[in-house]
């Protein structure tokens, strides 16, 4: 699916934008819902477009009757709901997963449950790139069921949980501040402004088609696809991977600020990080802010709750090995990504070990030392970030 | 890399000085050119892999 290159994308992203500026009634979530459903009618057809209103519309019912059980039922007819609730949202993401990493899955699933209409369901998945969908609706859920937040009415969430200027890659946004997202995106916006917005675009278009596509087409020929055969392929794909996904977060950010809807950032000068914790915190940011919120914090409170305060460290090395799994298997469902995500949450703990020990040792803050393990840390960060793309990058792009 | 290191007194100003716009604005165009140079060239939205 051509998107950010194509005219009719562009059309309908201006038009959006002006349909915003006129004072139509309703909240600004509300209206950019309704542009956003006619948005994607234009772009992907009436047919997904219904669909992906039905879901919403499942989601929204299923989400009002959760918290309207815990208004007035008992606390045991509210589990079973969440319970069935996020097994259906898991069953979905698992048939979208499994899809994604066999070809053959479809045809498997036609005989082995004739009642699911496969052939509809797992192209429609694809379409809306619906692992994003699914972390936000388990941000959602988060948010309305155990955090008391209101829950918006189906049009205004139609713009969060498919909002079409973030389809192909994203980032995850925040349910909570797309909720309170303020009456400012046609007001506040001064020459300046749309020039650094116009700017963020064009950063972002810059990076995948001239930079990204310019990699890949230098190494891998312009119909050629990206293998990963060596070390020095790893590298070059770490490299293709930052400027697309990074050019496809800058578009949608830059479109996000004109429209005034909450888009998080997503990348900031990983290359820089000195650990891999720091990487965390600097790729794929909009991720690692779901993982701490929806994740990382529920469990790690919950285990030291049960465990006590003296096992906090380790606690705290069993809920990074399972958040990270989590990242590793929302990429692929594969025992490889479940390694590399296992890893990943282990080499955090231990460089969390190595951080006490510079700490005590105070060479987090004398100058020349500071400045060799920081050197030291994004020699360390990028070879491993090398090593890992190595590993997992034939399941992303076969040879 | 990150080009939101090189303008950050930019973001934060109410209003741009005439060079400050016109750099700006060369800038867009120069991105503007090369894209549409990459895209004569046959570049297509590659999209690496299905989430």
């Amino acid at each position: 699916m051509t998107l950010f290159i194509n005219p009719i994308f562009w059309g309908i992203a201006i038009s959006v934008y002006l349909l915003l500026l006129m004072r139509f009634p309703g909240r600004l979530i509300f209206r950019f819902g309704l542009f956003n459903l006619i948005a994607l009618t234009i772009l992907l057809g009436w047919k997904i477009s219904l669909g992906a209103l039905g879901f919403v519309l499942l989601t929204w019912s299923a989400i009002n009757l959760i918290t309207s059980l815990k208004n007035k039922s008992s606390s045991a007819s509210r589990s079973l709901a969440t319970l069935g609730f996020f097994l259906f949202l898991f069953f979905l993401f698992l048939l979208h997963k499994f899809n994604l990493a066999n070809s053959e899955f479809s045809a498997q699933l036609k005989q082995t449950a004739p009642w699911l209409p496969a052939e509809i369901l797992l192209p429609f998945f694809v379409t809306l790139s619906f692992s994003y969908i699914f972390v936000r609706c388990i941000d959602l859920a988060h948010s309305c069921i155990w955090k008391n937040a209101p829950l918006v009415d189906p049009i205004s969430l139609m713009g969060y949980l498919v909002p079409f200027h973030m389809l192909v890659a994203g980032p995850v946004n925040i349910y909570d501040e797309h909720m309170r997202a303020n009456e400012r995106p046609s007001s506040a916006m001064t020459p300046v402004r749309v020039l650094l917005v116009i700017n963020e675009i064009t950063t972002g278009l810059f990076y995948k088609f001239v930079l990204a596509e310019g990699i890949r087409i230098y190494f891998y020929g312009l119909n050629g696809n990206i293998s990963v055969t060596g070390w020095f392929d790893s590298l070059i794909l770490v490299v293709y991977v930052f400027f697309d996904f990074a050019g496809y977060s800058r578009i949608a950010r830059g479109l996000g600020l004109f429209y005034g809807i909450p888009t998080p950032v997503n990348f900031n000068a990983p290359f820089l990080a000195t650990s891999v914790t720091d990487f965390w915190t600097r790729w794929h940011m909009s991720m690692g802010q779901f993982v701490r919120r929806n994740l990382f914090t529920p469990i790690q409170l919950q285990l030291v709750r049960r465990v006590g305060v003296k096992w906090a460290a380790t606690a705290s090395i069993v809920t990074m090995a399972i958040s990270f799994s989590f990242v590793g298997l929302w990429h692929r469902m594969s025992w490889t990504w479940f390694l590399w995500g296992v890893a990943m949450g282990a080499l955090m703990a231990v460089e969390k070990f190595v951080q006490t020990f510079l700490i005590t040792k105070k060479w987090d803050r004398s100058g020349i030392a500071k400045i060799a393990i920081d050197s030291l840390g994004r020699v360390y960060v990028l070879l491993l970030i090398i090593l890992s793309a190595y590993f997992v990058a034939n399941e992303v792009f076969p040879i | 890399m990150n080009e939101e290191r090189l303008l950050p007194t930019l973001k934060n100003k109410a209003r741009f000085t005439f060079w400050e716009t016109t750099a700006l604005l060369t800038w867009i165009l120069v991105k503007l050119t090369l894209l549409a140079s990459m895209i004569n060239k046959g570049a297509v939205e590659f999209i690496y892999a299905g989430f």
